[in-house]
């Protein structure tokens, strides 16, 4: 082989691994750029509901009940001649923002306490994890709504409850990347500096710690309002009129066969809502390179 | 003070310090449960560290040099544990000092150098970050005049333009950099005494020789006193005032490290500079010889010398040496008791 094809073939294969690269470098960007977008226009939706609702979320027109999906009614109208569309747009609202609320704040708890009981090691880890270990074995949903019948129905008992049980898998995750980052030189290079044992832990372990966290919490998202609407499905969450997504999949069940989109187009936002956050999840995985996956 | 004549460090600044050795150990032992076993990482070691001076620790891997080091500083690593011994820091002992004093040693007065900059130094915040802390920390200083003094230590350990640097993410730089970054860090809280862990192991050879002069350096202009492990007994030739030579966990001689290579009294020291390969003139032929076999466990050592399977003067009474050490000059001990009648031909 002559050295100029030998030279043009390890530039041919070079050429390929770069196109190879590439491409999967732009499916990773379509994936999070899509699931961003489908995010921002949902978020917006629900910020601007009151500017785009064509009708206020609770008025009734008992004349124009079960309107088809039109131009005047996008969504169509439910058994109470309320525009659907309008509901689900203040529906969102509240899914989101409990959604955010359910997950960030377990988050900040579930990674303080796996943090301290990953670095401290000993009787602090042994009751962290026993709790931890605990609020994980009961049914997620069996505990929410024990919980919920405790404080009683309504949004307050959702809140209460799905931040009282989501922070144990924050803390399993957290502890268990503690317990390999505390051997890293870095960390104890730290400690050799006589700096604060909470100052290492909060200033330079939990950096370190955010990013499977923060994947984690894309499908703890999802997860989070899925509960929040099978709460209300079960008539323990939002309750009515209030608007919700999971509520109003569960009014609409009953004339399913009559007027499909009562049920179908609020579901629709949910499954869109979830596929949104799905895909910034994965692709922020693949950036970081972790699955996404329950820390089980 | 057990001053040797041949000393390269700086006698007239060791004299201004306090007459008593600035750092003693006394009978330190290391060990952590094993599912076979108790693993004696450090085995009954003492040591002293003169005001000023380099004492030199050699040895193999996992001889017990890092975890003096650490258990100097209060960070054996778990599940391990100081079972006895005194480590004395200026009179008082840090086994067992409170947790918060401890805290107080660490960094302003004793500093640790450690093995592999790329590891040591945190990914994630920016060399200016991380020289910047010790000093706001430790010295209180405002931020401003943190970072003013930061770029002034990144000059002085010889990092080229430190006033762009301190932006600069470990990635950013070459290893001999972290390493003068590293080194920078330590020193930032002005030390008593540097830990130097293997300074030099992960780094070229001719960096290595820079990153030992410009130690040598910042020793002399801030009368520190240093501890430097190494595997390298040449490294430790040229640096060290003294030296300890370890084995599984034991010291088996310490001497002024002229006398160990001219007058060595232990067989493992003797066989560890066989070892090395020779450059002199007088003998251009001479092969280093390996030391045959391995390293003992350490959850199972042999009764008596841990050296004795592999030591070429081995005979049935080595089990019965207990490894204490015995004076055979000034300063120079060692743990083997028939080493002057084997070693020495009369």
């Amino acid at each position: 082989m002559t050295p100029v094809a030998r030279q043009e073939l390890v530039l041919s294969g070079a050429r390929a691994l770069r196109r190879q690269v590439d491409r999967q470098n732009r499916w990773a960007d379509l994936t999070l750029w899509t699931g961003a977008g489908i995010l921002a226009l949902l978020v917006l939706a629900a910020v601007l509901a009151s500017v785009i609702a064509p009708d206020q979320p609770n008025t009734q027109h008992l004349t124009e009940g079960f309107l088809h999906p039109s131009t005047a009614h996008l969504f169509g109208t439910d058994a109470f001649g309320r525009d659907i569309f309008s509901r689900a747009l203040y529906g969102l609202r509240v899914d989101l923002l409990l959604g955010i609320v359910a997950t960030y704040v377990p988050l900040v708890i579930g990674m303080a306490l796996g943090a301290i009981a990953g670095y401290y090691r000993g009787w602090r880890e042994t009751v962290i994890m026993r709790i931890t270990d605990v609020t994980i074995a009961l049914p997620f949903i069996v505990l929410i709504l024990a919980i919920v019948a405790i404080v009683g129905p309504g949004l307050t008992g959702v809140y209460i409850g799905e931040i009282a049980v989501s922070w144990a898998l924050y803390a399993r995750l957290t502890r268990a990347e503690m317990l390999v980052l505390r051997e890293q030189q870095f960390i104890v290079a730290a400690e050799a500096l006589g700096y604060s044992t909470p100052r290492i832990i909060f200033k330079h372990a939990l950096p370190h710690l955010i990013r499977p966290n923060l994947v984690f919490s894309m499908a703890d998202i999802v997860l989070n309002i899925l509960v929040l609407a099978s709460l209300s499905f079960l008539g323990v969450g939002v309750q009515p009129p209030t608007p919700e997504l999971g509520a109003m999949i569960a009014e609409g069940g009953q004339y399913l066969l009559s007027a499909w989109w009562i049920a179908t187009l609020p579901g629709l936002v949910l499954v869109v809502l979830g596929s949104g956050f799905s895909l910034v999840g994965d692709a922020l995985a693949d950036r970081f390179g972790r699955r996404l996956e329950l820390p089980r | 003070m057990t001053t040797l004549e041949h000393s390269s460090g700086s006698p007239a600044k060791a004299e201004a310090h306090d007459a008593a050795s600035t750092l003693e150990l006394r009978g330190l032992t290391v060990a952590f449960p094993t599912r076979s076993g108790l693993a004696v990482a450090v085995n009954n070691v003492s040591l002293s560290v003169e005001p000023g001076h380099v004492t030199g620790i050699v040895g193999e891997s996992g001889s017990g040099k890092t975890m003096i080091c650490r258990a100097i500083l209060g960070l054996v690593p778990r599940p391990g544990a100081i079972l006895a011994g005194e480590i004395l820091w200026r009179g008082r002992d840090l086994v067992s000092a409170q947790p918060s004093a401890m805290r107080r040693v660490r960094g302003s007065e004793i500093a640790m150098i450690f093995q592999d900059p790329s590891s040591a130094l945190d990914p994630l915040f920016t060399i200016g970050d991380q020289i910047t802390e010790p000093l706001r920390a430790h010295r209180g200083l405002s931020r401003s005049s943190a970072e003013k003094e930061a770029i002034e230590l990144l000059g002085r350990v010889g990092i080229p333009s430190p006033r762009e640097r301190i932006n600069a993410y470990p990635h950013h730089l070459s290893g001999g950099m972290r390493q003068r970054a590293m080194i920078a860090i330590a020193i930032s809280c002005k030390p008593e005494l540097v830990l130097a862990d293997e300074p030099t192991t992960s780094l070229d050879v001719t960096i290595q020789d820079q990153i030992l002069g410009l130690l040598a350096e910042l020793r002399e202009e801030y009368g520190m006193s240093m501890v430097l492990v190494s595997h390298d007994l040449g490294v430790i030739a040229q640096n060290a005032d003294s030296v300890a030579v370890m084995y599984s966990g034991s010291i088996v001689e310490t001497a002024p490290t002229r006398q160990i290579f001219s007058a060595t009294r232990h067989p493992y020291t003797a066989a560890l500079i066989q070892a090395l390969p020779s450059i002199h003139v007088e003998q251009p032929r001479r092969i280093p010889e390996p030391i045959p076999g391995q390293p003992p466990s350490l959850d199972d050592l042999p009764p008596g010398c841990p050296f004795a399977p592999r030591c070429r003067y081995v005979t049935d009474a080595c089990q019965e040496v207990d490894m204490t050490r015995v004076t055979v000059g000034a300063g120079h001990d060692t743990a083997c008791p028939f080493a002057e009648t084997v070693m020495v031909p009369s």
